[in-house]
């Protein structure tokens, strides 16, 4: 079954259709999620929240398109929620607390998923989006909602604050 | 360095990096690199830049193990959707068919009256079957069914 074949047989009322889509994109919509929330539990509940939003919504959805783009605009909406009601939880989006310990190059990934972490949810976002993702300028300014040039801007902002926490890191520390 | 320098400074560095992004960008490659050979502060930042870029290549997610559909499934059968303007569109059909079909009396003097009635009534069974399935099944419930199974 793909995804149209789901969101048509959940407009006849068949409910556990739902599972396939969920099944299929939970895993990224979760690490999306703990990107803009900035912790695990927001995430999960923000990520149930959208897919419980898109189930609703499935009228409005165009079966002819992807599902995870429009998708992803429902989850945004939601962790700015749960974000906002969190009030700057504490920030564990892309490093598990219980990692073994670094060593040699591995040191400086950690170090760069720590400075990560450190950074605005918005710059964060743009990073992880663009970087882990592979999402094309375009795709970005269609998704996020944000004209191309801004995108490009935002984007090198974000980069170089991310490049002063590491030099911060490298120098302090972490 | 001037505000309009470092403007110019920041104008290069977004489009080396569009570049590296694999993006078009505003400048062309040959502006680029000329300013950055003229610009110590810009080839730095740029060499910085360039190993940042690289480095987030290798950046992957941490898996999160939770199974969403647990907690989703019992909310989900209060929120039923709909096809989309599925109804709408019978409706509309149908008032442009039987518009149509009186239209079609009234300028052609055309059909026999049997038909004059049969027709109208043809379609909105059909765009009642369209709309709920059969419109002649007897619907009965599981309440009515276990009840019956009961007696």
């Amino acid at each position: 079954m793909d995804d149209a074949d789901a969101i048509r047989r959940c407009w006849e009322g068949d409910t556990d259709a739902f599972h396939h889509v969920v099944q299929r994109y939970q895993r990224r919509a979760l690490a999306h999620a703990r990107v803009l929330t900035g912790n695990d539990a927001d995430a999960a509940d923000a990520a149930q929240d959208a897919f419980l939003d898109a189930f609703r919504h499935l009228d409005r959805f165009d079966v002819t398109r992807e599902f995870y783009p429009w998708f992803y605009v429902l989850l945004r909406n939601r962790c700015f929620k749960h974000r906002a009601r969190a009030q700057e939880g504490s920030a564990v989006a892309l490093i598990d607390a219980a990692a073994p310990e670094p060593s040699g190059s591995r040191e400086a990934l950690q170090d760069l998923r720590r400075a990560l972490d450190r950074l605005d949810a918005g710059d964060r976002e743009l990073i992880v989006l663009k970087h882990l993702d592979g999402w094309t300028y375009d795709e970005l300014a269609g998704r996020i909602g944000i004209p191309r040039g801004t995108v490009m801007s935002r984007l090198y902002y974000a980069r170089q604050r991310l490049q002063s926490l590491l030099l911060g890191e490298a120098g302090g520390g972490g | 360095m001037t505000t309009s320098s470092r403007r110019s400074c920041d104008e290069i560095r977004m489009a080396a990096l569009a570049r590296l992004d694999g993006e078009a960008a505003d400048l062309a490659p040959s502006e680029i690199e000329a300013h950055a050979m003229g610009c110590e502060p810009c080839r730095t930042e740029l060499a910085r830049l360039a190993d940042l870029h690289r480095d987030l290549g290798r950046v992957d997610y941490e898996e999160l193990d939770v199974d969403l559909w647990r907690g989703l499934r019992p909310r989900l059968a209060a929120s039923a959707p709909h096809a989309p303007a599925r109804d709408v569109r019978a409706i509309v059909a149908l008032t442009g068919a039987l518009v149509a079909w009186r239209l079609a009396q009234l300028l052609l003097d055309w059909p026999a009256p049997v038909v004059n009635s049969i027709v109208p009534l043809a379609l909105v069974v059909v765009v009642l079957w369209r709309l709920t399935g059969d419109p002649f099944a007897i619907r009965v419930s599981s309440h009515q069914l276990q009840e019956k199974g009961a007696s």
